[in-house]
């Protein structure tokens, strides 16, 4: 344990007690062995802008955005104000607030290809009812998904392996290499007849490996071979959305997806993900008995009627990759000026730093817990994400964390 | 809820017998380095295995030079250079099972030699001197740290073939972890299905120049860390949380390891007496 630690006194107050009535204290994602444990606090009492503080009074510029809820800031008034003036008139009703069709008819008439959309509130609701839609439709059991990709924690596509899921909910679950088009067609060709859907990710974002952009003939040969076999293409943009394009990030890299899930950055943090699909799907959703008992609560969609005209006002994804390709640049450089293979790989405005040198992670490790000792939040294993809260300054800032990181890094060689 | 033997099917019976075979022959060699009296036991070689009816793997101890050494699986493991000695089997899994966790269980001696008396009275005398160790205050911590560690890689090892775990061992990466509490250090390779207890860090070719790095390291930060949390007194993710353990490097491969721990306890759980209850 470093000498920091001392910083999360409260944290780990919080973390013992926790062990004790919560199964691995924090579950998940967010669980202290997936940071650094001793570099990063384990709670977080609140936010404001591009600035997370937790339970000891630490204050860290943040990229992790709530794992890329967070577009507009965090406490951003112009999407808190609608929010949580529903919230005291009203949230939870026994049917929708008029704003779900209100959101509806925006998403439908913004994002490229799509006719309808269905409302939940986390990216698993949505892909789970993606490819239950798509198997509907199509009487077919096999999904194709790729290798390292993250669609949720239901038991379908969750890492959760045991024997009892692997017979059953895994077993109609393909496994192809992202941007593989041979490994693609030979699945498609072992279970001709068989195939619902393939689920992708708009690029291809596996935690603990550098990220992926689509080679240009491989959403194309999705396509292809999915009319050949009358299968669904499923566009996962849950940790994607908002940051590639408004339209979607399907349209960035050219792909035509017969659905599209959202969540995350749509309505800034607010608990909220959608299902947009094409029109051949329709009456099958029509038909699905889709529900739950938060699933249309108004304040979320409000949120994210304000989190779109925010976007568009801050500058959208112009001004967020305008920020990432500084962060971008000015770490790659630093990391070469003292001696390591950093670089930043994925889009601009959800960049991922990784060593070419040390494809296990230890450099990373190293790098980020130097940082969070300096006040940046930049995660080892997952992605980051920019957010418009963020300002030049504050890239500046972090750079000049960087320059400190490296250099204690190079000192340690 | 813990599971009566009686409840195993004939493939876990075999997986727990060939853990326990394996943990009890590790943990008296280890024991044999510790333990003065037992070290003079080891005076003139012998050789012993432990066998079961059923079960494909053996453990072997072969004392040499006044050192024991331990080793499971098919194939036959480091040289007995000509010791006598005999093997241990028992008829079934199942009182291979039960007898290596203390309760009652058959066993057929099967003599090699002139050695195998003194086989015999070191594997008895070790066989209960082990856990004594565990217990005792005079046993400093780090030397029962060490007998834990020695215990948990090689019964991840033995675990490792379930077919419970087929799946799971798929899904996370290959390599090479480092587990460790001090000086007592254990590498750990995970290869497809298999894991194996490695005696040296592998020389690969690549630049002698550069300190060779295993893919991942697990260490306890004290042996009193090791000890709570190997012992099951103390959550492993709780002591992760507060420091006594940290993971560094393909956190993955240390993950999937974790989740073969997790079956190796629930197979070290299973309750030896209940049968036909």
């Amino acid at each position: 344990m470093s000498a920091a630690s001392g910083r999360f006194a409260k944290s780990r107050e919080y973390f013992e007690r926790a062990a004790r009535v919560i199964p691995g204290g924090i579950y998940g994602s967010k669980s202290p062995g997936f940071l650094v444990p001793g570099h990063f606090p384990y709670y977080l009492s609140g936010a404001r802008g591009c600035r997370i503080r937790d339970v000891d009074g630490n204050e860290f510029i943040d990229y992790l955005c709530g794992y890329g809820s967070q577009i507009v800031g965090y406490g951003n008034p112009e999407v808190d104000r609608p929010a949580l003036a529903q919230i005291a008139a009203g949230d939870l009703l026994n049917q929708p607030h008029p704003v779900m069709v209100d959101l509806a008819e925006r998403l439908v008439g913004s994002v490229k290809g799509m006719d309808w959309a269905v409302f939940s509130k986390n990216g698993t609701d949505v892909t789970t009812l993606a490819t239950s839609l798509a198997r509907a439709q199509t009487g077919r059991q096999i999904v194709i998904a790729a290798e390292g990709a993250y669609h949720g924690a239901a038991n379908w596509c969750s890492s959760n392996v045991y024997p009892v899921f692997a017979s059953e909910e895994q077993r109609n679950v393909e496994f192809f290499q992202y941007n593989d088009i041979a490994g693609l067609e030979a699945l498609f060709a072992r279970h001709r007849g068989k195939i619902a859907c393939v689920i992708l990710t708009p690029y291809h974002h596996p935690t603990f490996k550098p990220q992926q952009l689509p080679s240009p003939g491989f959403f194309p040969a999705v396509e292809r071979l999915c009319a050949a076999e009358g299968a669904y293409f499923i566009m996962d943009d849950i940790r994607a959305n908002y940051r590639l394009d408004a339209a979607g990030s399907h349209v960035r890299f050219g792909a035509h997806p017969h659905m599209v899930t959202m969540g995350k950055a749509m309505a800034n943090g607010y608990p909220l993900s959608v299902l947009l699909g094409s029109k051949d799907l329709a009456a099958t959703a029509s038909g699905f008995f889709i529900t739950g008992t938060y699933w249309m609560s108004g304040a979320p969609m409000l949120a994210a009627m304000a989190t779109l005209d925010e976007m568009e006002r801050l500058g959208g994804v112009p001004r967020l990759e305008k920020l990432g390709g500084m962060l971008k640049e000015g770490l790659e450089s630093l990391g070469v000026a003292a001696g390591f293979g950093a670089r930043v790989s994925g889009p601009l405005a959800i960049p991922y730093l990784t060593f070419d040198e040390d494809p296990d992670l230890y450099l990373s490790q190293r790098f980020c817990a130097a940082m969070a000792d300096r006040g940046i939040f930049v995660h080892p294993h997952h992605n980051w994400f920019i957010s418009l809260a963020l300002t030049e300054n504050d890239v500046e800032i972090t750079l000049d964390a960087a320059r400190g990181a490296f250099a204690e890094m190079a000192d340690e060689r | 809820m813990k599971i009566s033997i009686g409840a195993l099917s004939g493939e876990e019976l075999a997986v727990l017998a060939g853990i326990r075979m394996s943990v009890t022959a590790h943990l008296v060699a280890e024991a044999a380095m510790m333990d003065g009296n037992l070290a003079a036991l080891c005076e003139a070689p012998f050789a012993l295995s432990l066998a079961a009816v059923g079960v494909r793997g053996r453990a072997r101890l072969i004392c040499g030079d006044g050192k024991v050494s331990a080793s499971f699986g098919e194939r036959r493991g480091g040289s007995s250079r000509g010791a006598t000695g005999g093997t241990l089997v028992f008829p079934s899994a199942r009182a291979c099972a039960r007898a290596l966790a203390g309760g009652r269980g058959m066993i057929i001696p099967l003599p090699f030699g002139a050695a195998f008396p003194r086989a015999l009275r070191f594997f008895r005398a070790a066989a209960s001197r082990a856990p004594e160790l565990l217990r005792s205050p005079e046993v400093p911590p780090q030397s029962k740290a060490r007998l834990l560690l020695a215990a948990t890689v090689h019964g991840l090892a033995a675990v490792a073939g379930d077919s419970y775990l087929e799946k799971r061992m798929g899904h996370f990466p290959d390599g090479i972890v480092r587990i460790g509490a001090g000086d007592a250090l254990f590498l750990l390779e995970k290869k497809g299905r298999s894991i194996r207890v490695l005696k040296n860090a592998p020389v690969d070719g690549a630049d002698p120049a550069l300190p060779w790095i295993p893919d991942a390291i697990l260490s306890f930060a004290s042996p009193e860390s090791a000890i709570a949390v190997l012992s099951g007194k103390r959550q492993a993710v709780v002591a992760l949380g507060s420091g006594e353990v940290t993971i560094a490097g393909l956190l993955p491969l240390v993950q999937g390891l974790f989740s073969v721990l997790d079956r190796l306890s629930w197979y070290l759980g299973v309750a030896i007496g209940e049968e036909g209850k």
